[in-house]
């Protein structure tokens, strides 16, 4: 598997004025918009955050919220055409010494509703409510959709696999 | 990784399932991550499994699966919806968080019937407790 890229200035640009939420890291990749995607984006986030000694349960969370919308963007936002989705994973620093997890996932398509069959789709959006303490779905009129999930926040450092912490 | 579209693994290298029979019942036994590439082809061993089975249940085996993606979800309670008296679907986990988490965090852990064993998914008892 190819490493991320490492690009905490950038990362930094494009965060914006959020001077409490300094991105430590951030791992940063494209891939095109097929089913087999949504395996690239979990296992790269999942080796990307597991060195950075992330408490299991929270890399469990943020990989299976990052399959979800990269799933959704790979079968529904480009209608059978080519297109790319873009991941990018950044570990935030908190003030206190505290840590969250921070991943977009963009496209640049226009998701069709093909056959709305709300049965898979309930289910993810109810595993992606339940398992990142934020999520934005944001729609870029004409130009495809992001999501942010923002995850639980643990201490800095720990490994300990027992409750990080929860949304306020 | 040769055989996939764009550089990545074809799905028979992410999901491998063993459709086999024991008597009336017929056991489903998937390895590997089952998510939205791999689930159609697990919803047609499942659709051959109903087919095959006699007075028995499906028993689908999920303890070596090592990620179940919300499609994954669908295609077991498509299955559960499939389903008949003479031919339940019982599903085996064990405590992969992955596989477990979703289940709960979607209640379907309450509408699918979950066995920790293959066995006693056959014997249809007892049922699976999971971890909190």
């Amino acid at each position: 598997m190819p490493p991320c890229e490492v690009d905490p200035e950038g990362a930094a640009a494009r965060s914006g004025p959020a001077p409490v939420e300094a991105p430590l890291r951030a791992c940063a990749f494209t891939m095109p918009a097929q089913l087999a995607a949504a395996w690239a984006a979990r296992a790269r986030v999942r080796d990307w955050l597991e060195s950075h000694a992330l408490p299991p349960a929270l890399v469990d969370d943020v990989e299976y919220v990052t399959s979800e919308a990269v799933s959704n963007a790979a079968e529904h936002a480009y209608a059978g055409g080519d297109g790319a989705i873009e991941v990018e994973a950044e570990v935030l620093a908190l003030p206190g010494g505290l840590r969250r997890v921070r991943v977009r996932v963009r496209d640049h398509g226009r998701w069709q509703p093909v056959n709305p069959d709300p049965g898979h789709r309930g289910h993810g959006l109810a595993a992606m409510v339940a398992l990142a303490a934020e999520l934005v779905v944001r729609h870029h009129d004409g130009d495809g959709t992001e999501v942010v999930l923002l995850s639980a926040v643990v201490p800095a450092g720990s490994t300990d696999p027992a409750r990080s912490t929860g949304p306020a | 990784m040769s055989g996939g579209r764009g550089g990545f693994p074809p799905p028979e290298e992410l999901m491998w399932v063993r459709r086999y029979l024991r008597g009336g019942a017929v056991i489903v036994s998937v390895s590997g991550e089952v998510d939205v590439l791999t689930a159609p082809r697990l919803r047609r061993e499942l659709d051959a499994a109903f087919h095959d089975a006699g007075v028995g249940p499906v028993v689908v085996d999920l303890t070596d699966v090592s990620f179940l993606a919300s499609r994954g979800l669908a295609t077991l309670v498509d299955a559960h919806r499939d389903a008949s008296a003479m031919t339940p679907l019982r599903v085996v986990v064990d405590d992969t968080r992955p596989v477990i988490r979703p289940l709960q965090l979607t209640g379907l852990d309450g509408v699918l019937t979950l066995f920790n064993y293959v066995e006693e998914a056959l014997e249809g008892e007892p049922e699976a407790t999971l971890p909190e």
